[in-house]
């Protein structure tokens, strides 16, 4: 391997540069995008502003790695903004009701990640389209979280302890939520790359059907792998709840298509088998960059989504491409 | 690893497709499984690795008698296939394709530095220099194939199935695989190496055993036999009354002409005519470029290089709408993807295909369609309950005919049939030939591919014999031996 890098030749560098480039479109966009809003706006590099980024980027990016890892075993889960719904209400519920946060907090989890053993038992058991078993359970759940809250928010959780700290607090400095953010975006950089469980994941996306005759229990890691999805919406959800303290019925909505924006810009393929962790951490960042910019430059709110809509375009035909 | 499948029965409902088939494999040996398309090899192949299980018969294992329910029963007693279609992850790395399923793995992390070290060793074995960190989708496929070997030997098989191997690879990389194979025969494994191309087992195999028709036939030294003793046992048919007597028509104007037809790893120099009232016939091994042509004949795929002709005239036939206009139909290999809607009803499948026909000012006349398909499926002479029968509740032979009613329907000038009689029962067979010769009668051009020689020596005028995405040579269907045509097939000269 060293002896074929000897033998590259001076005129295959601009190549090697081009291929650089095509095969890290997302990390150049969003080093672009940065750079432009540098120019643009003074407060965008302050220390406070990337704070603020992290921040407003923790929640969608908590989704965007769950349905990041159901994209590349070759799914999809509309179902997370329902399930942040479902559990955050759950969590706010079980605290008004007088459990500690900490417990609440785990049975939130736990809620979470029934909604997505449910999902995947529809799919693997039950032979459902990932897009069929996740829109029915999408919408089951966002009624369920109106029935039992009656529409109404459930709020003021307190000001102090967990419920307070885990969406609002900070250490050394710097939010709790950008903290969770870069654990996860290790956590996940780790688990896709070095585990045998990411392998799998990887082999079910890329080719079910040989996965099944290497011997993988595909049916069995579906379940698992929308099991974490559900997890991870939970874990936003308590965090989302914390930091508004309070419990929002309609909390959620299309954030699903904000996760899977986040996964798609980042180079994941929904034809499954492909996909990383950096890839979607860049895809949550470019999507927080834009509407943290927009905002800065004072731009109306709507521009925002036409812009992200244009990025996932330009993105997939750009993966394409290379 | 001594071998012994002895008496094997396999059924597929009704339809019994091996009869107490014996197949014994050595130690160190390369053994050659030889037969015609659906002489049950794979079926035996299949039932040895665990995909199949067998009606009766008994798997002996070094003396021992053992029972797959599944792949990694067979897995676990060191049997390892490499498939035709590779089983491989193309967007993951070699690395990671050689140990999926079988991880060097400490509470679910990967040691890769272990791996690295096996896959190191295993691949030197082998003289394969390969960067493990490449993507599989890189890989030539002749590459692929040794990470499927290797892929084998982490596993520590000791005896490995290579179904049609070198279908996909170039003369080099065959060289390369045969120099594996050698080695690991060298190690004490045994091979069973499936194979239609035979001078490759009489490079390569030690022993051979031929099935026919889901008999077993013969098992032999392959130094004891000719090229001429294989063909025969594997051809070994008699033509019966399968065959309708062929009408006596005119052979009338040229139809349809090709004139040096190529695409690149595909086809070359390929050129034919079919005349009026003529049936060509297409010979050779699947994947050998037949159903390519047609798909250029058709404006299905774009050509490289040379021209077609229709009626004398130069047509570009890029699409497959003007090759519909031009009165060509095409009647596909796989009725099941490419022809039919199987979710839908005979008179819709029908109508698909003749929208122009019964519509009008774009509304569909009920009338004018049922007319349509009452024609049509009498021609072919199809058994059905009533028009509104979904196609999937037809019968194979059934499907077919649907499949010629529905290109019937559009008045072509030109048939093409990829493998009209493929998977479909004897009495149905019967009738579509009755059909073709009816519609030679009717003075249409019909190119026939097929990849049993038997049918094409039945029903052919004239065949074309592919080797290889070459035209090998074009015989006259006149007393000429299905020996010789399996030997042009097989590269021979």
């Amino acid at each position: 391997m060293n002896k074929m890098k000897l033998d590259i030749k001076k005129e295959d560098i601009p190549s090697i540069v081009l291929n650089y480039f095509k095969r890290n479109i997302p990390l150049i966009g969003l080093i672009v995008i940065v750079i432009m809003l540098m120019i643009l706006s003074p407060s965008f590099l302050t220390k406070y502003n990337i704070i603020s980024v992290l921040r407003q980027g923790s929640i969608n990016g908590l989704l965007a790695f769950g349905v990041t890892i159901v994209i590349i075993s070759g799914g999809i889960d509309l179902s997370v903004g329902s399930t942040l719904a479902f559990t955050g209400m759950i969590f706010a519920k079980a605290i008004v009701d007088g459990i500690p946060a900490p417990i609440a907090f785990v049975i939130a989890l736990i809620a979470g990640a029934i909604i997505g053993a449910i999902n995947g038992v529809l799919i693997s058991r039950g032979k459902l389209q990932p897009f069929i078993a996740t829109l029915g359970s999408m919408m089951v759940f966002r009624g369920l979280t109106l029935y039992i809250s009656n529409g109404v928010p459930v709020s003021r959780l307190g000001d102090t302890g967990f419920a307070a700290w885990i969406g609002r607090g900070y250490f050394l400095g710097i939010p709790i939520p950008a903290i969770m953010l870069i654990i996860i975006t290790i956590a996940f950089a780790f688990f896709l790359s070095k585990t045998v469980f990411g392998k799998r994941i990887y082999a079910i996306g890329g080719n079910a059907k040989g996965a099944k005759l290497s011997g993988i229990n595909v049916k069995r890691n579906i379940v698992y792998i929308y099991m974490i999805s559900g997890l991870l919406a939970a874990f936003a959800a308590v965090i989302l709840v914390s930091r508004l303290d309070s419990a929002v019925p309609t909390a959620g909505i299309s954030y699903e298509l904000n996760a899977i924006a986040a996964a798609v810009i980042g180079g994941t393929s929904l034809t499954g088998g492909k996909g990383k962790a950096s890839g979607t951490l860049i895809g949550i960042l470019i999507i927080a960059v834009i509407i943290n910019g927009l905002n800065l430059l004072g731009t109306s709110a709507y521009l925002q989504q036409i812009i992200t809509g244009l990025i996932i375009i330009f993105a997939v035909i750009a993966d394409r491409k290379k | 690893m001594k071998l012994e499948l002895k008496k094997i029965c396999k059924s597929f409902g009704p339809v019994e497709v091996l009869h107490n088939v014996d197949f014994h494999v050595n130690d160190n040996e390369v053994h050659a499984l030889i037969g015609e398309n659906g002489a049950g090899k794979s079926t035996l192949v299949k039932i040895l690795t665990g995909i199949e299980t067998c009606n009766s018969g008994k798997i002996l294992i070094d003396g021992i008698e053992h029972k797959f329910n599944n792949v990694l029963d067979s897995e676990a007693i060191g049997i390892a296939i490499v498939n035709q279609e590779l089983n491989l992850f193309t967007d993951m790395t070699v690395l990671e394709n050689l140990f999926i399923c079988k991880e060097s793995s400490k509470l679910g992390i990967i040691n890769k530095k272990a791996q690295i070290e096996i896959a190191n060793r295993t691949l030197k074995r082998l003289g394969i220099k390969v960067d493990l960190n490449q993507p599989v989708s890189d890989l030539s496929i002749g590459m692929q194939q040794m990470l499927e070997i290797s892929k084998s030997l982490i596993l520590d098989a000791k005896l490995i199935v290579l179904d049609e191997p070198t279908s996909a690879l170039t003369n080099i990389e065959i060289g390369n695989l045969f120099r594996v194979l050698n080695l690991l025969k060298k190690d004490g494994k045994s091979i069973i190496y499936i194979s239609h191309r035979l001078n490759e087992i009489f490079e390569l195999c030690d022993t051979i055993t031929i099935l026919r028709d889901g008999n077993f036939v013969l098992r032999d030294r392959v130094k004891n036999m000719s090229f001429d003793d294989v063909v025969k046992n594997m051809v070994g048919y008699d033509l019966g009354n399968l065959y309708p007597p062929k009408p006596d028509v005119k052979i009338g104007n040229v139809l349809l002409e090709a004139r040096n037809l190529s695409k690149e790893n595909q086809f070359k120099d390929v050129s034919f005519k079919v005349h009026e009232g003529e049936i060509i016939g297409f010979a050779g091994l699947m994947g050998f470029g037949r159903t390519e042509i047609m798909n250029v004949l058709f404006g299905v795929e774009n050509r490289d290089a040379g021209e077609i002709l229709f009626k004398d005239k130069l047509v570009k036939l890029s699409n497959v709408q003007h090759a519909k206009k031009l009165g060509i139909g095409y009647v596909t290999e796989n009725r099941k993807e490419e022809g039919l809607f199987l979710d839908s009803n005979i008179k819709q499948n029908i109508l698909y295909n003749n929208l122009d026909k019964v519509c009008k000012q774009f509304i569909i006349n009920k009338n004018l369609l049922e007319n349509l398909t009452n024609e049509f499926t009498q021609l072919v002479n199809l058994k059905f309950r009533d028009l509104d029968q979904l196609i999937s509740e037809l019968s194979g032979g059934n499907q077919q005919k649907v499949v010629l009613a529905k290109w019937l329907a559009t008045n072509p000038t030109v048939l093409i049939l990829d493998e009209p009689t493929r998977g479909i029962d004897v009495n149905s067979k019967k009738q579509i030939y009755e059909l073709i010769f009816k519609l030679k009668e009717m003075n249409l051009g019909v190119i026939l591919v097929s990849s049993e020689l038997v049918e094409l020596l039945g029903v052919a005028d004239k065949i074309y014999v592919m080797c290889e995405g070459q035209i090998k040579a074009e015989i006259e269907n006149k007393d000429v031996s299905d020996e010789l045509i399996m030997k042009y097939m097989m590269g021979g000269n």
